[in-house]
């Protein structure tokens, strides 16, 4: 049986395109798993984060925001993670950074200053649960949460 | 080098995409030539087990990114191996393999975004080394450097290192210096050079091709540094940048060299056999293919230059239909869309992400435009498809970074003698 491809394919055509679309399926059927891996990963992703992070969030009054990335700007600016309106906040007044399983608090060239458990904060300092942060006239309690982002 | 926490490991995909690649492997059993077609089963399948042990040693937190890759690599493999009859591609398959490690290694060196942030000196360094080569190794204005065995294009390798001087954190954002009363950000100021340095040095080699690349990615990062984290919005900072850039593209237009001009300028069907014969060939290989194609192996276009690199969608859509040559463009877009379904945790990461998403993009969209007439042909390849050692480790490269914002890994080292830290509840 000495016949070329061509030939092959020429002679059945709905068999090639068969062949092919039963390739085509395998790898759709693949795309569809990775795009439902890629959800089952997202939701891994939050409870990952929540817990490396310890789930902690900033509660002010009645307002809670979650911690959801590394670095979370805290000020009065439209861009802010962390939006405050209050004309003694600076547009981007404080920053607050994620490393070595600790949330650390600075200040961003502030006007007023930060306070934390009452005391001025002159260098970079870690938060704990329960600490006080005092920005302006907002009070800010650092609390367990469930790690949402604060961006969504 | 484990992740902690319940791993992800998918063995169902794996073995989807290891059904997938069989299932094509068996559409090309008919092909004859039973020799190759075992040679390259063996070299895909194996591809695909080692591929599933490296992501068990490496990390099992995300492994979207690896799996689409290891599946666009067989599949890439199994096209190029079939174009013209079947002969097992085993350069590309190589490459894809180097690809392969290389993600995982670019993945382990910029998942710590403070760690890759503090390599800024030396991406700066290898970017200046990069464009140096160019310059002096290349040749009379080339693009290649040529090693004997090799070709290398290293203005392909420009590219990750372009994306990690695009990307850049909050802090960094934040530390302004002051010279004359102007106050600035060093790191935006390094990128503006490196944009300028790079479209000056793709101007002068002739590579014209990779330059919107070069801007998309340039662009993304400027976005992401002066509108998304601006201390004061201005109108006029926007009109104006509107006006240059308008400005740029006009003075492009007008003083691109020659060949540009009359590839911007031609009518191929006027010139089916001098400067259009390849994008009429790839119209043509297109409309023959169909929805299913002629048949691995059984199409035409393989006798035309480039054919596997800058015709890679023209080929696939003729032996293996329109239907496959889709789902293999849409299979590399699922990578950033990865990336950007899981949210990077940091600015650094987002910042590469979106680096990579243009690079991706924008190289698919010229290739893929380019083959169908829709604009001028620029000789850009689409990722992990076109044959290119280079193109294909610069890629493996970035695809690393779009897994490294999916697993990030926050830590500062902390210097020898210093006191480790402690829980922050």
């Amino acid at each position: 049986m000495d016949i070329t491809i061509t030939e092959w394919f020429t002679q059945y055509p709905a068999l090639r395109e068969g062949l092919t679309a039963f390739a085509v399926i395998f790898v759709d059927l693949c795309a569809l798993a990775i795009l439902l891996a890629a959800k089952r990963e997202r939701n891994h992703s939050d409870r990952h984060w929540a817990k490396e992070t310890h789930g902690l969030m900033l509660q002010s009054g009645e307002e809670y925001y979650p911690l959801g990335s590394a670095e979370i700007l805290i000020g009065r600016h439209p861009a802010a993670d962390i939006r405050l309106d209050d004309p003694e906040i600076s547009r981007f007044h404080a920053l607050l950074t994620f490393s070595n399983g600790q949330w650390h608090i600075e200040d961003v060239s502030s006007g007023n200053g930060i306070k934390v458990n009452g005391a001025c904060l002159t260098k970079s300092r870690v938060l704990r649960n329960q600490d006080v942060i005092a920005i302006g006239k907002r009070r800010m309690r650092v609390v367990r949460g469930d790690g949402k982002d604060v961006r969504s | 080098m484990k992740e902690s926490g319940k791993a992800l490991a998918h063995p169902l995909l794996m073995v989807l995409v290891l059904a997938a690649h069989a299932a094509m492997l068996l559409v090309i059993l008919p092909m004859g030539n039973f020799a190759e077609w075992v040679k390259l089963a063996c070299a895909v399948l194996t591809m695909d087990f080692i591929g599933s042990i490296v992501l068990q040693l490496v990390q099992r937190q995300a492994c979207t990114v690896d799996t689409v890759l290891l599946l666009v690599l067989g599949m890439s493999t199994i096209y190029q191996s079939c174009f013209g009859g079947l002969e097992f591609a085993w350069k590309h398959y190589l490459f894809g393999l180097i690809a392969f490690l290389a993600c995982q290694v670019s993945y382990l060196v910029v998942r710590n975004p403070y760690r890759a942030e503090r390599l800024k000196p030396l991406w700066y360094t290898l970017f200046g080394i990069l464009l140096l080569s160019i310059l002096l190794l290349t040749g009379s204005r080339g693009i290649w450097i040529d090693l004997g065995f090799i070709t290398i294009q290293p203005s392909e390798f420009v590219k990750p290192i372009f994306v990690l001087i695009c990307a850049s954190s909050m802090q960094t954002q934040l530390k302004k210096s002051s010279v004359l009363g102007i106050h600035f950000v060093p790191d935006n100021l390094g990128l503006i050079l490196c944009t300028v340095l790079i479209a000056a040095v793709q101007w002068w080699c002739r590579d014209l091709g990779s330059l919107p690349t070069f801007a998309a990615v340039a662009l993304v990062g400027l976005y992401l540094r002066f509108f998304y984290l601006r201390e004061k919005f201005s109108m006029r900072l926007v009109v104006f940048l509107g006006i240059c850039g308008i400005a740029a593209c006009i003075a492009a237009w007008k003083l691109a060299p020659a060949y540009v001009q009359e590839r911007l300028h031609s009518d191929i069907w006027s010139d089916m056999t001098g400067s259009g014969y390849q994008q009429v060939k790839g119209l043509v290989a297109i409309a023959e293919g169909g929805w299913f194609g002629k048949g691995a192996g059984a199409g035409s276009l393989h006798s035309v230059a480039a054919s596997n690199t800058d015709l890679i969608f023209a080929s696939i859509c003729e032996e293996w239909g329109l239907f496959s040559a889709v789902m293999a463009v849409i299979l590399v877009l699922f990578m950033p869309a990865a990336g950007l379904t899981v949210p990077p945790r940091s600015y650094y990461h987002a910042g590469l992400t979106v680096g990579v998403a243009a690079v991706f993009i924008v190289q698919m969209t010229l290739n893929i435009f380019g083959s169908c007439n829709l604009i001028p042909f620029t000789g850009v390849t689409v990722p992990f498809l076109s044959q290119g050692g280079s193109s294909m480790l610069s890629c493996g490269i970035l695809a690393g970074f779009l897994k490294a914002a999916q697993a990030p890994q926050f830590t500062i080292p902390v210097k020898k003698g210093g006191k480790p830290n402690g829980g922050a509840a």
